[in-house]
């Protein structure tokens, strides 16, 4: 070949071809220290469906035992153990390192367009945390498990199974640790790494809810932290913080707790608030319906969310003022979440929806969380509460809240950026056979639990009285279907992985600027500085033209030039 | 700006192929804060057990006032000190900020010294009562925070060995340290105020 | 030690039809009320896993018998770890804290037998603690009163199956301590030396 070249062919060198770009990651490179945020992304995601797998199992046994009357399964020790392993892998371990940690490392930088985190070894470190938690929490069944319930309340917590109870104690300490190392990193990021011309107003609504959320992180873990040091204390070393008998207050460490865990709960649910917003403008191909509103909401449930938490302890014992106080605060939480829904709502309204995974998902969280919601108004009144506080109608209200919101949004994030993470895309009737196991399974499963809340059934029991077992078996068979479920995504998820169709830069025509690179991005994100020509979600606008001259269909051509 | 679209232009974004600024000391302000409300949650366990004894602290495990006083002088005269390292080495004198660095460190030495003086002196451990309880946790993390600063203190040492490491502007980690010193000094100075002082008034 | 006073529930204006309990107390009570002696007081323990339940003169049942109609106050007391009283027919829950005195009070209006649950996660065999709630007629309820009056005695305590090994020293010798003449300060001591352990 001579030297001579095609004019075509000059911008070669700076745009990789789609498949292999130039410098690229190898496997074991994600088992290693790796401070790239794409890496720590997956390997976030990765760690925490294994989790979710555990996690699930644990479920699947508590169901089966429950699906007579008697203790006849499992050992009722065993079931507390399993009880409080799953809610706290499912927490800790699942779904706060899967959105948080996987798609607010992944996506953020992309987002933001910035080459990395502000602290990239900072952050590889926050996610090895993780591991080591999650082996402290499974060596602590050959100590018998921790079997307190995730909640730990003291006294039970100081005098049964004090070994598995203090490695629980230090795997919690461990994920906290990250979490707030991790929050340093996205709220820097966000503040100082923004792409120069980037408006807050210009911030892709993931940006905002995950901004809320480390704010929120950072504000109330230390305050967990401190409780469990002063409970390690008390198993541990002689002293009586929690010990009636010496003087202590178990009501204290309600309070300790229930002021990170409360909060808990919407850092579980606002990045996937982030993912909703991300997703639904996309698939509806219309600019997202209050993009203001649905920012500064993020925020205003982050504010708020740290003034109702002892609506967790109506029946502690708390003062009349104060369950006034409380009734009150929580209830207003209902007003800038019911913002959001209806922004996505009047986002969809009239839009040229694309029903693919990630659409079916999304829609399907709305659904699921309009029913945990309202239930979580009803449970935020304290009478009513008073009545189904620590029953199956609190298990019902928070899988519905956590399996169909926060484990929806999670799916529909894999399904709509698995194309981005891989360069390939996901089988779309998998991802539906998915979504109809998933979304049956789940009602199936949470919705009889209302009822059985309402009518006497506590919560956390491994023996019950006879009359709650029938509908105690439809929930057995929902979850059965639900662990069925999960089997899908995983083929799904691994054929495509290496065989599935190429994705190109931009499968779905977004605008938001981790598109703009390719699938996979290579390691320093963006071969050019990514351009900044529009919002993020201005679609279907196409009659509006950019400068005069070109469409924004044009410039949305111009940027997502395919390799092909 | 809503309902329009917002079009920027190539030429409006400057390039950010260079590295970004240190944002190290945005990060650990951060950090503090948080770090500050594992501090306030104690506290706030501290003053509900104070509110609801009938006696705080308890016959027997009084604290005495002299040495803590002496010891809460050199915490706070030591964050003066630090300071006078970071003005040395904003002005190049990377003598003078060892020379600060190293009086600081003593200080911190010497504070933590006077600490453990004073819990083998006291009479009392950590599980006497409630009053132990909360006494010995809060001075002990309060303590580890002190460790932790003096360790920093001294990897600042250890890097300024190396000709030109910090210089007029460049000098984040000498900043980190003394922000972190002076936060771990606040910190005492509230429990100063919620152990000794308050419980002898 | 704080006292929880006045049984602090209020119902969500449930119809008596549907919860056989009135509630006066709580928010938005009438102060006068909450200072009026009740009719009755049932002393509750609590313990893993069982409901005790001492009456006037000693009486003591593992079931509570409540007279219709009338006010009943029941001091909560928790023995090892947090339970919670929680009768679901009468919308009535109230966690029981260890070292803290709690009280609940509430007239039943409809006789029956209701199932009174264990709400808060006590151990292995909490989904197991159940007791019963009898409402029963003024007359029906002083004959059982005193049928029992006449079969209590120190004996009923020692039918309580309890396990000698989760009990502190103290706590185990505590029923036996006036038959050997030691005080309740030698067992303080006791109990203080084996925690020390």
């Amino acid at each position: 070949m001579t030297q001579t070249q095609l004019p075509g062919q000059a911008a070669a060198p700076v745009t990789a071809p789609e498949t292999a770009p130039p410098k690229a990651w190898k496997w074991y490179d994600y088992f290693t220290f790796n401070t790239d945020h794409k890496v720590i992304g997956i390997q976030y995601l990765v760690t925490s469906f294994i989790f979710y797998l555990i996690g699930g199992l644990m479920a699947v046994a508590m169901r089966a035992e429950l699906y007579s009357a008697d203790a006849d399964l499992l050992d009722p020790n065993l079931y507390n153990a399993f009880l409080t392993n799953h809610g706290t892998i499912m927490i800790f371990l699942w779904i706060v390192p899967a959105a948080i940690g996987g798609f607010g490392n992944y996506l953020i930088p992309l987002m933001i367009g910035a080459k990395d985190m502000a602290f990239p070894n900072l952050n590889a470190l926050a996610f090895w945390l993780n591991p080591p938690a999650g082996a402290l929490l499974l060596g602590s069944f050959f100590f018998g498990g921790s079997q307190s319930g995730w909640t730990a309340y003291p006294p039970l917590s100081l005098i049964t199974a004090n070994a598995a109870q203090s490695m629980w104690i230090l795997a919690i300490v461990l994920v906290g640790t990250s979490s707030i190392l991790g929050s340093v990193n996205f709220v820097v990021t966000l503040l100082k790494m923004r792409v120069p011309g980037m408006q807050w107003t210009q911030l892709p609504l993931f940006c905002w809810s995950m901004l809320a959320t480390s704010v929120l992180a950072l504000l109330s873990t230390p305050v967990l932290a401190a409780g469990l040091i002063l409970l390690l204390f008390d198993i541990n070393f002689g002293t009586g913080f929690f010990r009636p008998e010496m003087g202590g207050d178990v009501v204290i460490y309600q309070h300790l707790f229930w002021f990170y865990s409360h909060p808990a709960v919407y850092l579980m649910i606002l990045p996937i608030f982030g993912i909703m917003s991300e997703v639904i403008p996309v698939h509806a191909r219309k600019p997202i319906f209050g993009y203001k509103a649905i920012a500064y909401s993020s925020l205003a449930i982050c504010c708020v969310g740290l003034f109702v938490w002892v609506h967790h302890m109506f029946t502690s014992g708390t003062p009349p003022w104060m369950r006034m106080f409380f009734t009150v605060s929580t209830l207003i939480v209902a007003v800038p979440t019911g913002v959001k829904i209806f922004s996505w709502i009047a986002t969809l309204w009239g839009g040229k929806l694309r029903l693919n995974s990630a659409m079916l998902f999304a829609i399907g969280l709305l659904s699921m969380f309009v029913i945990g919601g309202i239930t979580g108004v009803t449970l935020g009144t304290a009478p009513f509460d008073i009545h189904v506080h620590d029953t199956y109608y609190v298990v019902g209200h928070f899988h519905y809240v956590l399996f169909g919101g926060s484990v929806f949004g999670i799916y529909a994030g894999i399904y709509h950026w698995f194309p981005k993470m891989t360069g390939r895309m996901l089988n779309e009737t998998w991802g539906r056979i998915h979504f109809a196991l998933t979304f049956i399974g789940t009602h199936l499963t949470f919705l009889p639990m209302h009822e059985l809340g309402l009518q006497g059934m506590p919560r956390r029991v491994a023996m019950y009285d006879p009359q709650f077992e029938f509908v105690n078996q439809i929930c057995t068979f929902g979850s059965i279907l639900l662990g069925i479920s999960v089997i899908p995504l995983f083929i799904n998820v691994i054929w495509s992985w290496s065989q599935g169709p190429l994705a190109g830069r931009n499968p779905w025509r977004a605008l938001t600027l981790e598109w703009q690179t390719t699938s996979p991005p290579s390691i320093e994100n963006f071969e050019e500085t990514p351009v900044l020509w529009t919002g993020p979600y201005e679609y279907g606008i196409d009659l509006l033209s950019a400068d005069g001259n070109k469409s924004v269909q044009e410039l949305l051509g111009e940027v997502s030039v395919e390799a092909q | 700006m809503d309902g329009s679209p917002t079009i920027n232009y190539p030429s409006t974004t400057a390039s950010h192929h260079e590295e970004h600024p240190d944002l190290r000391v945005w990060g650990l302000l951060i950090f503090l804060v948080s770090e500050s409300l594992m501090f306030g949650g104690l506290f706030m366990v501290y003053l509900i057990y104070r509110g609801s004894a009938q006696q705080w602290p308890p016959e027997g495990t009084e604290v005495e006032l002299l040495l803590p006083t002496i010891n809460t002088l050199i915490l706070v005269s030591s964050s003066f000190v630090i300071h006078l390292g970071d003005a040395a080495i904003k002005k190049g004198q990377v003598a003078g900020l060892r020379l600060w660095y190293v009086v600081t460190a003593l200080m911190g030495i010497i504070f933590l010294g006077g600490q453990v003086y004073e819990y083998l002196t006291l009479g009392y451990g950590l599980t006497t009562n409630i009053f132990a309880n909360c006494f010995y946790l809060m001075t002990g993390f309060h303590g580890l925070h002190v460790f932790v600063g003096v360790l920093l203190i001294l990897g600042v040492l250890w890097r300024s060995r190396e000709p030109n490491h910090y210089s007029p502007t460049k000098h984040t980690g000498v900043e980190m340290a003394e922000i972190y010193w002076h936060f771990v000094d606040v910190i005492w100075v509230i429990l100063f105020t919620l152990l000794y002082v308050l419980t002898h008034l | 030690m704080p006292t929880i006073t006045g049984a602090e529930i209020e119902m969500a204006a449930a119809p008596s039809e549907a919860a056989p309990v009135e509630n006066h107390y709580g928010v938005g009570a009438a102060p006068t009320r909450e200072t009026t002696p009740p009719d009755l007081a049932v002393d509750v323990a609590a313990m893993q896993f069982a409901w005790i339940f001492t009456y006037p003169d000693e009486v003591v049942a593992g079931e509570l018998h409540v007279p219709l109609g009338k006010d009943v106050l029941l001091n909560l007391n928790a023995q090892d770890v947090i339970h919670s009283f929680w009768v679901p027919q009468f919308r009535l829950k109230q966690d029981v804290i260890p070292g803290q005195a709690t009280q609940l009070r509430f007239v039943a209006t409809k006789a029956g037998t209701y199932p009174l649950v264990c709400a808060e996660l006590c151990g292995g065999y909490h989904g197991a603690m159940r007791a019963e709630v009898i409402v029963q007629p003024e007359a029906e309820f002083e004959a059982w009163l005193a049928e029992n009056r006449l079969a209590s005695q120190p004996a009923v305590t020692e039918t309580i199956a309890v396990n000698p090994a989760e009990l502190t020293p103290a706590d185990f010798l505590a029923p036996y301590a006036q038959t050997f003449g030691v005080d309740g300060g030698a067992l303080a001591s006791l109990d203080s030396q084996f925690s020390q352990k």
